[in-house]
Order: structure tokens, then C-alpha cells, then sequence
């Protein structure tokens, strides 16, 4: 059903129609179209209903007022409670981050209609603006919905095509019931990006969550974990802590970055062969995925998966605002839709910049929870005494082969030399020098 | 790298060690803790197998057919002198027949085989034989596979190293005849440590004499696990593995020193800071590994081997000092093939991918660094920075090469300096060092610089003032443990006397590695402010003052970094004593005892110098103090007798001598020197007596067949002292006495008058 405008005290707003009734047995195609899962994830029908019925923003948005945005993505639901099945889902924003997407949708300078509480966040956050608002706008996507001049949309949320052979049921169906943020830092770290709450009754759950189930890898390889000992546990429980870079991104305890899912209750997540694959190659099998693949053999990889799935731990999802910085910087150039100067630059703020700061000041807003400060890339000095070489090492090879930080992962098996190259080029545009000249001079192909 | 953690440092001994750690929680480690490799068998079948065909698994072990690669076939070994038969006796026992002429033919017993003959640079294999001493002891009829030849190391006596045996040379040319290497460390004698097996100990049992023991002559799996007896017996009584601790450490988990410190048990030099070292004993309260470095450095500026050495070079890579490698980045420690960082397997030692799994961007374009096509010899890693060097004091007649662990870029310029056959040279022995250095400078351009104290070490010479050769030696920021530990030992052989002071920027300099976060440095620098302090009583002559607050400093120090410094200041104070020094060489004792008061082995070593320097009423309080705070110690005993004797107390000295007895009734020395005691009170008979004794326990103690001889002769029984006397000359060819008396005897014999 199309949507309509109707007057809500006297602005005008979109409205949906009204929503299935409960009792009904929905159908999940009917149910995933219109909600637009397609707009974030592959694997799943397109997302072309929801954008013919959600508003567009740019040429529109003066139809809006600031006011009214600010408060509708606070609870969507109990401003419009009627707006299913293209319903707006309620995000978990905070006041600042509302106010600065009602500054952006609404592209408002005079704003109208504004009302005590948003003079009140105003004043709170003066500084949030207009240009905060877009980041965010394409950090949640909005884009995927709301068609918009200046953002492009992306579908950078986990591919749904084996979700059968990744999740299990009852997690999936708690988790469509009530979404919790998996990665804090969004699909891609540093926008944010968070799955948001669409409110669905128990019966849709079901719908949704079998039609996931039924995507399945067919060529997935069985898998069970290995029973281990308290001390084997404790085995990969220091190597995880001491040695492995996993820590670098995921959380596990109070250890750990916000890059990655945490790490605890993985086994009622996840399908164990899914967890044992993805530590070995999940490159493959999650395209797009900033996780390295691992370069341990066979046995070590048994050992972390097997303890991964046995820690205790229940699984919880991580607030997105608790303990990440407001904004990540990084996020800035991650969601800027400039051309890119040089092919490195797009690697890196995808993969370098969660740790080593958008601008390779070492402070990218998952530096904070690592146990060794990243080297500062723009660190002209410091990176000068380092050979080209020595750099390309540190990418493919990771942090504790050079005797730094173990924490810094090996994206040799993810990147291609010319990736590689491409980001050790980059990072001497970050430093503006160069290797030092024993490691330049003379070199020349025979 | 740290003996201590920085500013993590308690007043007693712990924390973490460079060396490796103690295997567990467990720090004091006797015999009846290991339980031998084939208890773990069960359990670790795979591992167990990988083991046994290993060359650890196939290191030695009893002679027998699995064993002894060497020709016991009865073809005898020419000597000009004798002739040696290796054979195997009707008993199925190897043995080897010594046939001399003048001397009875003796057999000698094979009791271990050590070494398979495995290694790629020379492979040998060497026998070992119980002693009448209690010592198990090498014999030097050692073979080498390579050479497909019995050879000996003239090492001790001829000064060839390590020669092919030949029909020219005689038997005492081999340094280790008679026998006096043993197995296992005990300093009372030469020693190889206790690496040529595991678990080999060699102790005085008071009352009985020295004991060796040993598990195995193979390298068993508790030696780099520790021990498993806890382990077994907790794991049998609990076949659900449902523990959390397993009375054994894991080594999946041990960090860069761990796990280094595992193999450097026996792959470096060391040494001795205290005996009696089992696996699974803290390391560092037994061993030393930069400490070799004091006196005849073996190693060269940049690390690499100047006379002989182990993989212990590895310290001086780059691979290690900038990076995290250990030995197990290449070598899988079971089978000991090699594998690549990531645990790849890969077929064998010349395989890039050692290298390259770290070094990645050299892989993408292999030719563009290596200048060599890509699949010749000259295209592997290993045949650049990983040559096989003939270790020098060897000498050449041996194959014993041994890959350098230092991972070095080629310098064939500076490696001939060094008297190294550059890496280059080795395909390339047709061109001159000029040439090849051309081609390193036209291919690569400028090389890689040494860091600052490698640089300095390379720079530096004698002519250059102290705070020259202190800014370009001392570099407390930069560079590895074991290049600072050279650098400072450098330095102290060229500006650093007893007691004079040092200038403001050496003293800075040496002051900041004072506080370094190596175990072996720290020691040393405090040793050297130590030393360069005036003593009690001389602050302020000569301008002098104290560099160190000792009693502070020691405070803060755990043990083994105290015995590591009063160790230094002992080598200092031989140093003095070598340059007749013996004021200085005393004072140095007197503050290595400020760090240790009353430790027994610095009181020995004053009342030795006492002795050495004629006075023994002073070394009879040093001996006798030593004793009372070790009463084991058979040798204070002898010494203390000596002191005695040479005061005047023969029957004083008697009863040293007899204590020392009562210690060990197979100490040799004790009877020797009461055969020297009769002998000068005219006992002839008693001296005869003594010294048959003490050659029968230590056949190579040439001064007691010199003064059994002597006093044969006083006894008139002219023919019987002449083998002694020759034997007396073979065994100490450069002895002039014995040259002498050997001269009188021959004459008199022949009815010359002398």
C-alpha cells in the first residue's frame, strides 16, 4: 500500500498502512520486501518496495521539520504507531546523533517548528551540525530507504544467502525480536552502521527467521568442536590474550577492540562449522568482511574455535554507545563520498584507519582499546627509518613477526601485493617521506 | 629480553628470565622428578614418533648397532705412537684397544655414544667411558662422517684444533688423552656441560666422590618440556583430562625468551653461575649466556662466530633483535623439519619460505632482490644470510660448519676483514672481495647500517680516548643485549682500570645500563662501576669517588644478577692478577664479597690468589672461611692444605688433604698433593704411593707422573721413573721441569752422571 500524507499537528508526515494482524500466518517474502532487509544485506529481495514508499530526502525535505525527525527516530513507533509494513524501525540514536540527522534530512536553516526539547538538545550539542548528519545518514544507511541526492546507498550488512548455515534458530529469532548491535563499529568499521529494531511480532519472527534458515551453503563442510580440557582452554585462552591478533578487534572479557563482534556466547550464535571456517578463510566466505584470513594451521585453528565455542559467556551485543568515542573520526573519511586520491586510501580507511586514525595519527577510535598505542603512520620521523619493505611486511605478515604489537593482524592472506603495495603507498603519503635511502638506493632490476 | 622485568624487580631471585624460565611453577628439580620419554609415549604417540626419528631422538644413546655409526670393524687408528682399535669385543661391548709402545695395552669401554653424525655443516660422533674418578669422560677418538675419518681435537696440547687422525702424529697429540673432558658441568674439571644428553648430572656425593647420571644420551622430550614424573601420575589418575592444571607447562604458549630460552639450554654458550641445572630449573640461576664474552670474545663485533660457538648467535640477528623470532619460527621442535613461521611445513632447510613468511615483500619479486636466476643455489635465502661457516678454532681439517644464525646481509668487504669467507664467496670463490663487494654495491646500493654498538664496536680502536670510545661503544638506547654486553666488555678491556674512576660520559653511559633491562648487562655495568670505584678508604685519590651505591643497587638485584656481578668482578680481579696486579686483583675480591658477603666461591677464589701471590697465612682465613660456609668443597680442602704446607704446617696440611679425602676419596689432586707433602719430608715411599693413587684416579695429571718419577728416582728405581718421566713430557710437552727430569732420568739410566 502506498504511502500517504497526512497532517500530524501540523506538520506534514508520511504515514504506512496499517499492519498485518497478528493472527495472520505472513508470508516472509512479503513480509522482507517492504521491510527492506535488501537494502543493507545481500542475500535477500531487493529493497526497491520500501524505497518506492519511504520518503525521499533532498528535494522533499523542506516537507519536514527538524523537530519532527528529532523526535520520530527517538521511538518512530509511538509517533506513528500505525506506519507498518514500510515502517520506519527504531534505531538506538543517540541525542545527538538525532539531532544531527534532522539537521541533514531536513536541510532546514530556518528551522521550523522547533520545540523546547530540541533548543535543549541544541544547546547541549552545539557543535553537532549538518555535516555530522550525513555521516551518519550513510553510516545507518538511511540511504538504502530513503532515497537521497548526495548519499549512495550500500548493502555492506552480512550477505543473508547461508544464514541457515550460520546462525542458529533460536538466536536468529531473538535477535529479529530484539537487534543489539554485533559490530559497534558498523559492517564496515567506523560508520556505525548498527542493525535497528522493526518491532516485529512473534508471528513475522518466525516467518523471517525460517525464511533465513532455509539459506544454507550447500558445500559446508561438517564441523564439530574438540572437547577441551580446562587447561587446553587455558592454552588458547593465552594464546588469544598474548599471541593472536584476534583481540586486536574482537572483545572478549573487558579485552579487546570494537571492531568485531564480541567474542563470548559465540556458540549460541553461531553454527560452530561457520565459526571454524570463518577463522580460516572468511574472505570467502563473507565477501566484503574486513577480517583477515588466518595463516595457523589446521590444529590451532581447532584449538580457537573449539574454545570459542565452549567459553563461557552469554552472548550479548555490544551498545553502541558505550565506550566508542561519539563519532569516529575515522568515520568521516569512511563515509565521504569524494573520489579518492590514491587506491591505497581505500583500503586503508576500511582496514588501517579503525586503529591507525583516518589520517594515520594512530588514534582511530579503536586505538583505545588496545593494550600497545598503532604506530602513527603520519609520524614522518619515525616512519621514515622504515623500509618500504619492511612495511609491506607488517601488512602481510602482521604486527609480532616485526616484534610490535600482536595485536596488528596479517592481511597477507586477504589482500592481494597490489593491495598491499598499494596501502604502503598511501601510508608514505600519510608520512610524506620516504624509506630510508639504504633501503632505496641501488635497486634496480636486472 | 630480561633477566627482570624493568622496574619489576624484587629483592630475591624470580621474574622473567632470558634463558628460559623455570617449566612450571616448580623451581627446585631433582632426578626423581623425570619420568623418561617413553612415559609419554602413550598419550603423545605422534609427537613420540616425530621424536624418535629426529636428530634429538637419534642424538646418542648406549653403544649398539642403532647408535654407533663410526667403524668398530677392528681397523685400527695409526698413530706414529700407538695404534687405537675400535672394535666390537666378544661380549658384543664396543671397545676401543689401546696398543702403545712402552705401555700396557688397556681397553677401553665404550659407555655412550654422543652424536649420530647428523649435522648437514659435520656430522661426528664422539664415545664416552666411565673414569675411576667417578666422571664419565670423552675419549678422543672422534669420527666424522663427512670426512669418513677418526679425528681428535689437539685442541689442549698441539694446538691444531681439530685434526684427522694420522699415522704421523702420536697419541698425545689429541688433547683429551688421557681422558679429561667429562661429561656433564662440574667445574671441578673440563666439562662439556650437560647438553650432550639430558638430564646429566655430575655432583659430589661426600663420601663416595663425583656421581654422573644421566636419563639418556639421546635429547629426551623433558628436556625442553621439564619434568613429567607430576605429570604423569596426575594426568593417570585423572584419564578424563578434565584439569586445569597438568603439572606441566605448555610450550605452545611460551613467549620470544621462553621459547628461546628452551633451546639455548644447550644451543649457546653459557656460563656457569651455578651447577646441578636440571630442566625445568629457573635457567638463570644456573646459566649464563652473554657472560662467555668476557676474556677471549667468541663471537665478532657483529655477532657472528670468531672462534666457536652455537646458535646463540641468533641474539645478534635482526630476525630476533627487531623481530620475534625463536628457533621453533623454522625448526618444529619434534621432528626438527622445518616449517615456516605459521607452522607450514616445508621440505627442508633451504626452503624461502623460512624467510619469506615474514619477509613477504621480498616473494613478490624474488629475482629483483636476489640478482641471481631464480632457481639457482644463489636464489635461496638461506645461501645468502644463512651460510655455513667452518668455525675457526676448529681449524679447517674437520668438516664443522654451521649455519649462521646471526642472519646476516653479505659484506664480503668487511666479512674479509673479519677473516669470514663471505656468503659470496662460497659459489663465488673465483672473484676477490673487491669484486664482490662491487656487485653488493652495484645491485643493492647502499647496505643496511649496523646499529650504533655494533657500529661502534666495529669503529673503535685502542688509540681512542675514553669518552670517544664511550659515545661510540655505549649505547644504553639502542641496539641488542649482547651487542651492548660486547661493547661494554670492549670498552672495559680498553679504559676501564681498578679503582680509577671513570669520566663523566662513560660513567652516564654505563650508569643508564646499570638499569637495563637485561639480566647479563645490568650485572655487568654494575660490576664495572663496581670496579672503577675507588676502594674502601681511597675516595677522593686521583679524583675518584664511588660510581655505585652498592649495598642500594644489590638490594635491588635478585641473586643471579648478584652472582653474574661478583662473577665479572672475579674475572677482573684474574685480569689484574695476569698483569701482576695483586693489589688490585685482591681489592676486586674484597668488593665481589661486598655483593655476596661470605659466599664460598669468592673466598676460594681470594685464597687462591693468596696462595698464588705467597701469602698463605691470608689464604688459610680465606680457604677456612670458604669452608665454613660450604663444608663440601674437597678442593678448599686440598688448597687449604697447600696454604698450610707453605706456612709451615705439614701435619695441619695432612689433615686438609685426608678431609678432602673424607669428601671424596677419588679426588686426585688431594693425593697428589700429599704425595708432594712425603716427598718433601723425605717419604719417598709415602709419596710413591700417593701419586700411583693419583694417577690411577686422573691419568692425566702430568705433573704427579712428573713427581712419581722424581720420587721413583730418589727411590732408585731409575727404569721405572723413565715412563713416568716420559709420560710427564708427553702430556705437558711445553713443561721445562719435566723436560729436565725427563733428561736426567734418561741419562741416568744410561749411566751418565747429572
Amino acid at each position: 500500500m502506498l504511502a500517504r500524507i497526512v497532517p500530524v499537528a501540523g506538520i506534514l508526515v508520511l504515514a504506512g498502512a496499517e499492519r498485518a494482524s497478528a493472527q495472520e500466518a505472513p508470508d516472509a517474502r512479503s513480509l522482507i520486501e517492504p521491510l527492506g532487509c535488501g537494502a543493507c544485506h545481500a542475500g535477500v529481495p531487493g529493497a526497491e518496495a520500501v524505497r518506492s514508499v519511504a520518503p525521499a530526502f533532498g528535494d522533499g525535505a523542506a516537507l519536514l521539520a527538524p523537530a519532527y525527525i528529532f523526535h520520530y527516530m527517538e521511538d518512530p513507533q509511538s509517533v506513528r504507531p500505525d506506519i507498518a509494513p514500510a515502517r520506519m524501525p527504531r534505531y538506538e540514536l543517540s541525542e545527538r546523533e538525532r539531532l544531527a540527522l534532522a539537521l541533514f534530512v531536513t536541510n532546514d536553516r530556518e528551522l521550523r517548528g522547533v520545540d523546547d526539547a530540541f533548543r535543549a538538545a541544541q544547546g547541549r550539542h552545539p557543535d553537532a551540525g549538518r555535516s555530522e548528519g550525513r555521516i551518519l545518514f550513510e553510516a545507518l544507511n538511511c540511504a538504502g530507504c530513503h532515497v537521497n541526492p548526495e548519499v549512495a546507498p550500500h548493502q555492506t550488512a552480512p550477505d543473508l544467502s547461508v544464514e541457515g548455515s550460520r546462525v542458529h534458530e533460536d538466536w536468529l529469532a531473538g535477535y529479529l525480536e530484539d537487534p543489539v548491535a554485533i559490530r559497534p563499529a558498523g559492517p564496515v568499521p567506523g560508520r556505525g552502521g548498527r542493525m535497528p529494531d522493526f518491532r516485529l511480532e512473534p508471528a513475522e519472527v518466525a516467518a523471517i527467521a525460517g525464511f533465513l534458515l532455509a539459506q544454507t551453503a550447500p558445500e559446508a563442510p561438517p564441523w564439530e568442536p574438540t572437547a577441551l580440557s580446562p587447561f587446553a582452554m587455558s592454552k588458547a585462552e593465552a594464546l588469544l590474550r598474548d599471541r593472536w591478533s584476534c583481540l586486536g578487534c574482537h572483545q572478549l572479557g573487558e579485552d579487546g577492540g570494537r571492531i568485531g563482534p564480541r567474542l563470548e556466547g559465540i556458540v549460541q550464535r553461531l553454527v560452530p562449522a561457520y565459526v571454524r571456517a570463518l577463522i580460516h578463510d572468511p574472505v570467502h566466505l563473507a565477501p566484503g568482511t574486513v577480517m583477515p584470513g588466518s595463516l595457523e594451521q589446521p590444529d590451532r585453528l581447532d584449538l580457537i574455535a573449539s574454545y570459542l565455542l565452549q567459553r563461557e559467556g552469554e552472548w550479548s551485543g555490544t551498545d553502541p554507545l558505550a565506550g566508542m568515542p561519539a563519532l569516529p573520526s575515522s568515520a568521516a573519511r569512511a563515509t565521504d563520498t569524494a573520489p579518492l586520491e590514491h587506491a591505497g586510501e581505500a583500503v586503508y580507511t576500511v582496514r588501517c584507519a579503525p586503529c591507525h586514525g583516518i589520517q594515520g595519527d594512530g588514534d582511530g577510535f579503536n586505538a583505545p582499546f588496545l593494550p600497545v598505542s598503532p604506530t602513527q603512520h603520519s609520524d614522518s620521523a619515525a616512519m621514515s627509518l622504515r623500509p618500504d619493505d619492511t612495511l609491506y611486511d607488517g601488512i602481510h605478515g602482521g604486527g609480532w613477526i616485526l616484534g610490535k604489537s600482536h595485536r596488528m593482524p596479517a592481511f597477507g592472506p586477504s589482500l592481494d601485493d597490489g593491495q598491499i603495495r598499494s596501502l604502503v603507498a598511501y601510508i608514505r603519503i600519510l608520512c610524506n617521506c620516504q624509506g630510508p635511502a639504504w633501503s632505496r638506493d641501488g635497486r634496480r632490476e636486472r | 629480553m630480561s633477566l627482570l622485568a624493568c622496574g619489576d624487580r624484587p629483592a630475591s631471585a624470580g621474574g622473567t628470565v632470558m634463558g628460559g624460565g623455570p617449566d612450571g611453577p616448580q623451581v627446585e628439580v631433582v632426578r626423581s622428578d623425570f619420568a623418561g620419554s617413553e612415559s609419554c609415549r602413550g598419550c603423545h604417540a605422534d609427537q613420540y614418533a616425530e621424536w624418535a626419528g629426529s636428530t634429538h631422538g637419534r642424538a646418542g644413546g648406549e653403544p649398539g648397532p642403532e647408535t654407533v655409526v663410526a667403524p668398530f670393524d677392528g681397523t685400527p687408528i695409526v698413530f706414529a705412537d700407538a695404534a687405537v682399535i675400535p672394535r666390537v669385543d666378544s661380549s658384543g661391548r664396543h671397545v676401543f684397544e689401546v696398543r702403545q709402545s712402552g705401555v700396557a695395552a688397556r681397553t677401553v669401554q665404550v659407555d655412550g655414544v654422543i652424536g649420530g653424525g647428523h649435522m648437514l655443516g659435520g656430522g661426528t660422533q664422539g664415545f664416552v667411558a666411565h673414569a675411576a674418578d667417578g666422571t664419565v669422560r670423552f675419549l678422543p677418538f672422534d669420527y666424522s662422517l663427512q670426512l669418513g675419518d677418526w679425528f681428535c681435537n689437539t685442541g689442549t696440547r698441539a694446538q691444531r684444533g681439530w685434526v684427522p687422525i694420522t699415522a704421523d702424529m702420536s697419541l698425545a697429540d689429541c688433547g683429551d688423552w688421557p681422558p679429561a673432558r667429562i661429561l656433564g658441568t662440574y667445574s671441578r674439571y673440563a666439562n662439556c656441560q650437560s647438553c650432550h644428553g639430558s638430564q646429566i648430572t655430575t655432583r659430589l656425593e661426600p663420601g663416595t666422590g663425583a656421581v654422573t647420571r644421566w636419563a639418556s644420551l639421546d635429547i629426551n622430550c623433558e628436556s625442553c618440556h621439564g619434568p613429567a614424573r607430576g605429570h604423569v601420575e596426575l594426568m593417570t589418575a585423572n584419564p578424563a583430562s578434565d584439569l586445569a592444571e597438568i603439572a606441566m607447562v605448555s610450550r605452545v604458549t611460551d613467549g620470544v625468551e621462553e621459547s628461546l630460552g628452551v633451546c639455548f639450554r644447550c644451543h649457546a654458550l653459557k656460563d656457569v653461575v651455578a651447577e646441578g641445572y636440571l630442566p625445568g630449573a629457573p635457567f638463570d640461576d644456573h646459566y649464563a649466556l652473554k657472560l662467555p664474552v668476557l676474556g677471549d670474545d667468541p663471537y665478532l663485533p657483529d655477532g657472528r662466530v670468531k672462534t666457536f660457538a652455537y646458535q646463540g648467535t641468533h641474539l645478534s640477528s635482526s630476525c630476533y633483535v627487531d623481530g620475534n623470532m625463536t628457533c621453533v619460527s623454522c625448526h618444529e621442535p619434534h621432528g626438527l623439519g622445518y616449517w615456516d613461521v605459521n607452522r607450514t611445513p616445508l621440505a627442508d632447510e633451504t626452503d624461502d619460505r623460512q624467510c619469506t613468511a615474514c619477509h613477504a615483500a621480498k616473494a613478490t619479486s624474488p629475482e629483483a632482490h636476489t640478482f641471481h636466476a631464480p632457481e639457482s643455489p644463489g636464489s635461496r635465502c638461506v645461501s645468502c644470510h644463512m651460510p655455513y661457516q667452518q668455525h675457526p678454532e676448529v681449524g679447517d681439517g674437520v668438516p664443522f660448519a654451521r649455519s649462521d644464525h646471526t642472519i646476516p646481509i653479505p659484506r664480503p668487504a668487511l666479512d674479509a676483514r673479519l677473516g669470514l669467507v663471505s656468503a659470496c664467496r662460497v659459489c663465488h670463490g673465483d672473484i676477490g672481495e673487491i669484486g664482490l663487494q662491487a656487485s653488493v654495491d652495484e645491485w643493492w646500493g647502499a647496505t643496511k647500517p649496523h646499529d650504533p654498538v655494533t657500529a661502534g664496536l666495529l669503529a673503535v680502536t685502542d688509540a681512542m680516548g675514553e669518552d670517544l670510545a664511550a659515545r661510540m661503544l655505549l649505547h644504553p638506547a639502542d641496539g641488542a643485549f649482547m651487542a651492548q654486553f660486547q661493547a661494554l666488555v670492549r670498552f672495559v678491556g680498553g679504559w676501564v682500570r681498578p679503582g680509577a674512576g671513570l669520566g663523566d660520559e662513560a660513567a652516564a653511559r654505563i650508569g643508564e645500563l646499570a638499569a637495563s633491562d637485561d639480566g647479563d648487562v645490568r650485572a655487568l655495568a654494575l660490576a664495572v662501576l663496581h670496579a672503577a670505584s675507588p676502594g674502601p678508604g681511597q675516595e677522593g685519590q686521583g679524583g675518584t669517588a664511588p660510581l655505585l651505591d652498592v649495598a642500594a643497587a644489590a638490594a635491588l638485584e635478585p641473586e643471579a644478577v648478584l652472582r653474574r656481578w661478583t662473577m665479572v668482578l672475579g674475572f677482573l680481579s684474574d685480569e689484574a692478577l695476569a698483569r701482576g696486579e695483586t693489589g688490585p686483583a685482591e681489592a676486586l675480591l674484597e668488593k665481589a664479597l661486598a655483593v655476596l658477603p661470605g659466599d664460598p666461591a669468592i673466598l676460594r677464589a681470594l685464597g687462591l690468589l693468596h696462595n698464588q701471590s705467597g701469602n698463605p697465612r691470608s689464604a688459610i682465613r680465606a680457604f677456612a672461611a670458604s669452608l665454613a660456609a660450604d663444608p663440601t668443597q674437597p678442593l678448599v680442602h686440598v688448597n687449604l692444605g697447600i696454604a698450610r704446607a707453605a706456612a709451615g704446617e705439614p701435619a695441619a696440611a695432612i689433615r686438609e688433604y685426608e678431609a678432602a679425602i673424607a669428601l671424596n676419596p677419588r679426588e686426585p689432586l688431594a693425593y697428589f698433593n700429599l704425595g708432594n707433602l712425603y716427598l718433601r719430608s723425605d717419604n719417598v715411599a709415602g709419596a710413591i704411593q700417593a701419586y700411583e693413587r693419583a694417577l690411577a684416579l686422573a691419568p692425566e695429571l702430568a705433573r704427579a707422573e712428573l713427581n712419581l718419577a722424581i720420587a721413583l728416582a730418589r727411590a732408585g728405581r731409575i727404569q721405572e721413573a723413565l715412563p713416568h718421566g716420559r709420560r710427564a713430557v708427553e702430556f705437558a710437552p711445553g713443561d721445562a721441569t719435566a723436560r729436565r727430569v725427563l733428561s736426567d732420568l734418561e741419562a741416568a739410566a744410561n749411566g751418565t752422571p747429572q
